[in-house]
């Protein structure tokens, strides 16, 4: 039989931040166990939860870029479940009014998968379990995050990565989230089950958790799939479970029966009122949303004639972009500087061990060197000279005069170096003559170096062609 | 809506109970003031009107110093300074 796998996903993710959602502790990643807390994250008795602003306006932000529609006003609720990690015993979430719901997200290759809602909710601690007892930090406690629900619209592992691909450039280019899987900022749970194809009805759905690379991800989505279908397959049923995948033995492994709603005994938090975002704070974050990757990327496309994969890796991250469209605003010839910032500028910063967020070189420094080459001052070759001693700081056009490393347009000083080669190199002409093209190619290698390769090359192959040329004639 | 003879009839059979004529027009009038004050209730709005300023106080996303720790963990059933430990709990 042919089956089809379904897939939704929940994915969550931290908010860029400075201070957690319900309390002034520092969301800072890294610090010492146990001290960005307050009596507010650790619930201890009488302390009452205030909402952070800019927790509210990332979440929206988000909601406005995934095409959801805002809920005017929201509610928080409680999650009721008993497990260290939740020292209240609930976490605060948004069940039966959430911020947003009913929008969606194109793949690449143009589906669409609906987003069910998105709601705001705290993160729990983290636990660290030793043999006989285990450590609690509650650091994390209380971090805001939004939690995104899809519709059951994938179809695969593969799908599920491209769907957080897409996910994770839009939250960073919206700066709501730095969305690092290793760091937790973005988590996923993948909810999945598979039927055979063709049918309408949703077969019994696992839940699969611990998954901490998009590559744990799609592994997971397959294996899972599997497992499931060598079950139908044998007669036998899926039992709606929630599964741990288990990196080192690339496995699911059942842990529990998958809660249902009513086990959290959600009910309405007391402590916080509604919710209200108005349509004017909706249109002042509306006009403030920036052009997002797949935009400038068909933008890319469109105006530059810059090639897909060009696009695609000039626009992955943010900031590389706008050190681009730096380039370019300046004077750069597009293709030029995707080029220059595609082959060297990454060679460099991987070199270095830099982010693409600490590109020391200027976006000034780089126009005016793709000048040099282009009006010919220098040549490529010389120009990757430049480039690597001002990568960290520098101007190009003093550095080549510093350096003499202009190169000669002077026509007569190059036909006397070439006429040197020649004389030099009687056997390679003769090749020549006698029909071996390849020597014309070695002759203007030797006339480059006796000109210190600082002369433009087509000049000094035009100049080769013609002396070696008047030989022929003679 | 209120609550009539005939609901009352309908109520009487489904809850499989035989009422008494005194019970009944108690009840009755007991059902009926319950179904009023949902009316009351109704009449209040749910939501704040969407133009209005949130009923949800908001803070400004701003640091504050936490807790010292040492006093967070003297609550702690038991603690190293840096954690606090509970019985072994895996999922
Ligand atoms: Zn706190």
């Amino acid at each position: 039989m042919n089956w089809e796998i379904v897939i939704g996903l929940e994915t969550h993710v931290e908010l860029a931040t400075r201070s957690k959602i319900f309390c002034g502790c520092s969301t800072a990643f890294g610090a010492a166990p146990n001290t960005l807390c307050c009596p507010v994250c650790l619930g201890l008795p009488g302390a009452l939860p205030v909402l952070n602003e800019q927790a509210v306006e990332l979440a929206v932000k988000a909601a406005l870029a995934l095409n959801c529609t805002v809920t005017p006003v929201s509610r928080f609720d409680r999650k009721n479940y008993f497990y260290p990690d939740l020292p209240k015993a609930y976490q605060i979430s948004q069940l039966y009014a959430p911020l947003a719901r009913n929008g969606h997200l194109d793949l690449p290759d143009g589906r669409r998968i609906r987003i069910s809602e998105m709601h705001l909710e705290e993160d729990a601690g983290k636990l660290h379990h030793h043999d006989d007892r285990t450590a609690i930090d509650y650091n994390r406690c209380g971090v805001p995050l939004i939690e995104i629900v899809t519709a059951p619209d994938l179809s695969g592992g593969e799908d599920a990565v491209a769907y957080l691909e897409r996910l994770r450039s839009i939250l960073q280019y919206l700066g709501v989230s730095d969305c690092r899987m290793e760091e937790g900022s973005l988590r996923c749970d993948v909810n999945l089950s598979v039927r055979p194809a063709g049918s309408s009805e949703l077969g019994v759905r696992t839940e699969l958790k611990n998954l901490g690379s998009l590559r744990a991800v799609r592994l997971a989505c397959e294996y899972e799939a599997q497992r499931q279908i060598a079950i139908l397959e044998s007669g036998g049923q899926v039992r709606c479970q929630t599964c741990r995948w288990d990196e080192d033995a690339r496995r699911t492994v059942p842990m529990r029966d998958k809660e249902q709603v009513g086990d959290y005994r959600y009910f309405p938090d007391p402590d916080l009122p509604p919710l209200a975002v108005s349509g004017e704070q909706l249109n002042r974050l509306r006009s403030k949303q920036p052009e997002l990757a797949h935009e400038k990327c068909a933008r890319y496309a469109r105006d530059w004639s810059l090639s897909d994969y060009d696009c695609t890796t000039l626009t992955s991250r943010r900031e590389l972009a706008a050190f681009f469209e730096q380039v370019v605003s300046l004077g750069a010839p597009p293709k030029q500087a995707a080029n220059w910032i595609m082959g060297q500028v990454l060679r460099r910063l991987s070199a270095d061990g830099l982010d693409v967020e600490e590109i020391p070189i200027t976006a000034q420094a780089l126009a005016d060197l793709i000048h040099l080459v282009e009006r010919g001052t220098i040549n490529r070759n010389t120009a990757v000279e430049v480039f690597d001693a001002v990568f960290t700081g520098g101007d190009p056009t003093q550095y080549v005069r510093a350096h003499h490393l202009e190169q000669s347009s002077n026509t007569e000083q190059i036909t006397a170096a070439v006429e040197e080669t020649l004389s030099q190199n009687r056997k390679s002409v003769e090749d020549w003559l006698s029909g071996k093209e390849k020597a014309a190619g070695f002759l203007m290698g030797q006339a480059m170096r006796t000109l210190g390769g600082k002369a433009p090359p087509a000049l000094v192959s035009e100049i080769v062609r013609q002396l070696l040329e008047r030989e022929k004639s003679q | 809506m209120t609550i009539n003879n005939k609901t009352m009839t309908d109520l009487e059979r489904k809850a499989a109970l035989s009422l008494t004529d005194t019970e009944r027009v108690v009840l009755t009038d007991q059902m009926n003031a319950v179904l009023a004050c949902l009316d009351v209730l109704r009449a209040c709005p749910d939501c704040p009107p969407a133009e209005q300023e949130s009923p949800c106080p908001l803070r400004a996303d701003e640091v504050c110093p936490s807790t010292d720790r040492a006093a967070l963990l003297s609550n702690a059933p038991e603690t190293d300074g840096t954690f606090f430990f509970v019985p072994r709990t895996v999922e």
